[in-house]
């Protein structure tokens, strides 16, 4: 693996989740930060096979933003990609831009409207039941205290379905206060072991060779649903974001936008990525 | 006297129009020998997925199956959909063209009790962005109905009747989406004099309103209007064909947010209809579902009693 070229990706994507959220004013900059190598790996390592000019092509995977509030960096992801302009993506939450804080339908990458917590996992089930060859859904830890993940996670135990890969981003911290778990990655596999999926932790969600270890370990299983539950850290990356309470759903503001950018080091802005085609 | 429960047509149907429509899936959550889905389970087993007692997660499935070009219909009581209100909301937003049924609607249900009794699901569906609400009154109607929520592209939700009804139309009878059934009296009384009334209700209290246009033909010309299409409601139409000053709306419902609030909002600008709205205004209770439509005062006694009533002012 390459991992000085995912260093570069990743930079752009937190760049560009950075720039376009204190460029709209609002929303959740930290929460992208944790998921940016869980996501990376995922699309830019052959893992995750789609073709841009097709969404409703049958031999896609599939990508659901089960935590909603990281819709930036589901636009940027695409955008890395080649979907995108960097110039729309600085549209993000604007009255005309497709790119809505929370996905919507507009956006013709995103499966569903999500941002009401919960709900990804049943969706991606059913995707999965209706055909897709893969579907990966991104769920924060925090709405994971959502019934409806359960019954997801049950039924999708009950159907054995090996297309469905779930991607815990264990970021510590909720809205207002740390979740109830915090990060004990035990007590969520022992969770999802016990609905009959098998659970992969990933000690470091920072690290994208543990990362692409635990893609690849999915791939592998086969008969049951498989959920991949990382520690992460909320804001990755920028030291006065990491791991600090009292930023969920807060842009930096742009009298800190350079110093955070300045975190970053020199950012290529040219850089593209391929997704893989089916 | 041909009778059928509307839910049973409804697992019927499904299990007809199979085969001309491929892309249709069933869902259910574990209620599948009481909503009749496992009619079209017994043809078509591989596109029948069980969900078990858990609606938010059938719901979340069926947007994903949409996503994917099927046509899900997903099923059970009707009262356990507004568990999964928040899903079905987002399914809304989402553009999903996915198809819910919710059957054992209203106090006519009976012996089971209030828990069982959806009495707010036309008022909650009614309120989901761009959604087609629809409450046969019979069999062949409910068939109809069925091939035009798959033909429909987008969020359709159905109502159906635990009790067995009569089966009042035609197979030759159209069903559209928007559309409305007017049951004229069979006499020569004027339906424009002030001896004259119409009734719009939908579903079981549909039945109730044709006893009372039986009882008082002669004496009272009735019109009956079977608002089968509760949204969208073609409100021109539903104007033009209401030829009295005065409308009784009958539902088996609560008063907020259903039939007689859909059809309030067509008449709200005009002032010389009014409009009279009998709704389960108790709290429910176990009991025959005849008893339950009496003690809810949505009956054909109740009716007849409000006919009086308003005739008499």
């Amino acid at each position: 693996m390459d991992t000085q070229r995912f260093d570069e990706i990743n930079k752009l994507l937190r760049y560009l989740v950075i720039t376009s959220t204190t460029k709209a004013g609002s929303g959740h900059p930290t929460t992208c930060l944790s998921a940016i190598e869980l996501m990376s790996v995922l699309f830019f390592n052959r893992h995750y096979h789609y073709d841009l000019s097709n969404p409703h092509n049958p031999k896609n995977d599939r990508v659901i933003f089960s935590k909603g509030h990281a819709a930036p960096l589901l636009y940027a992801l695409y955008s890395v990609a080649g979907a995108i302009s960097h110039d729309e993506l600085m549209t993000l939450r604007d009255k005309n831009s497709r790119l809505e804080g929370h996905p919507t339908p507009e956006f013709a990458y995103a499966e569903a409207a999500t941002g009401s917590l919960g709900q990804g996992l049943s969706i991606g089930l059913g995707i999965a039941l209706a055909g897709a060859p893969g579907v990966y859904v991104l769920m924060g830890d925090g709405e994971v205290a959502e019934g409806n993940i359960w019954e997801a996670a049950a039924v999708a135990g009950h159907y054995k379905t090996s297309r469905l890969t779930g991607i815990l981003d264990v970021n510590r911290l909720g809205q207002s206060d740390p979740t109830m778990l915090g990060w004990d990655t035990k007590t969520y596999r022992d969770r999802f072991t016990s609905f009959g999926w098998h659970a992969i932790v990933v000690e470091n969600g920072h690290d994208v060779r543990e990362v692409n270890k635990a893609y690849a370990e999915a791939l592998t299983i086969k008969n049951k649903p498989q959920v991949i539950i990382a520690k992460t850290d909320k804001g990755h990356g920028i030291s006065f974001l990491e791991n600090k309470e009292g930023w969920h759903g807060k842009p930096v503001p742009a009298e800190q936008l350079e110093a955070a950018l300045k975190e970053l080091g020199k950012v290529d802005l040219q850089l593209t990525a391929e997704i893989e085609k089916p | 006297m041909n009778m059928k429960a509307t839910r049973k047509a409804y697992g019927e149907a499904l299990a007809k129009l199979g085969n001309k429509y491929p892309n249709v899936v069933s869902l259910d959550a574990e209620t599948k020998n009481s909503t009749y889905a496992e009619d079209f389970k017994a043809v078509y087993p591989h596109r029948y997925f069980d969900c078990f007692i858990a609606e938010q997660n059938m719901v979340g499935m069926a947007v994903g199956m949409a996503r994917m070009g099927k046509i899900p219909f997903a099923s059970s009581f009707a009262a356990f959909f507004t568990r999964a209100y928040d899903q079905v909301r987002m399914g809304a937003l989402s553009l999903a063209n996915f198809k819910i049924v919710g059957s054992h609607a209203g106090v006519s249900i009976g012996p089971d009790g209030s828990s069982q009794m959806a009495l707010e699901d036309l008022a909650c569906m009614r309120a989901v962005w761009n959604s087609v609400v629809l409450y046969p009154s019979d069999p062949v109607a409910t068939e109809k109905l069925v091939e035009e929520m798959i033909k429909h592209k987008g969020f359709c939700y159905m109502r159906t009747t635990r009790a067995v009804t009569e089966t009042v139309y035609k197979e030759s009878e159209k069903f559209p989406i928007g559309g409305f059934k007017i049951h004229r009296a069979n006499s020569k009384l004027s339906i424009t004099n002030s001896k004259s009334i119409t009734i719009i209700s939908a579903g079981i209290t549909f039945h109730e309103a044709l006893k009372v246009q039986e009882k008082l033909a002669g004496k009272i010309g009735v019109t009956v209007v079977d608002l089968y299409s509760i949204k969208p409601v073609n409100a021109l139409e539903l104007k033009k064909a209401v030829k009295t000053q005065h409308v009784i709306t009958v539902e088996d419902h609560w008063p907020e947010g259903g039939l007689g609030d859909a059809v309030l909002n067509v008449f709200s600008d005009v002032p010389s209809v009014s409009v009279h709205k009998l709704a389960v205004s108790t709290l429910p209770h176990s009991g025959s579902p005849e008893e339950n439509l009496a003690r809810a005062g949505i009956d054909a006694e109740a009716i007849e009693k409000k006919v009086n009533e308003i005739l008499s002012m």
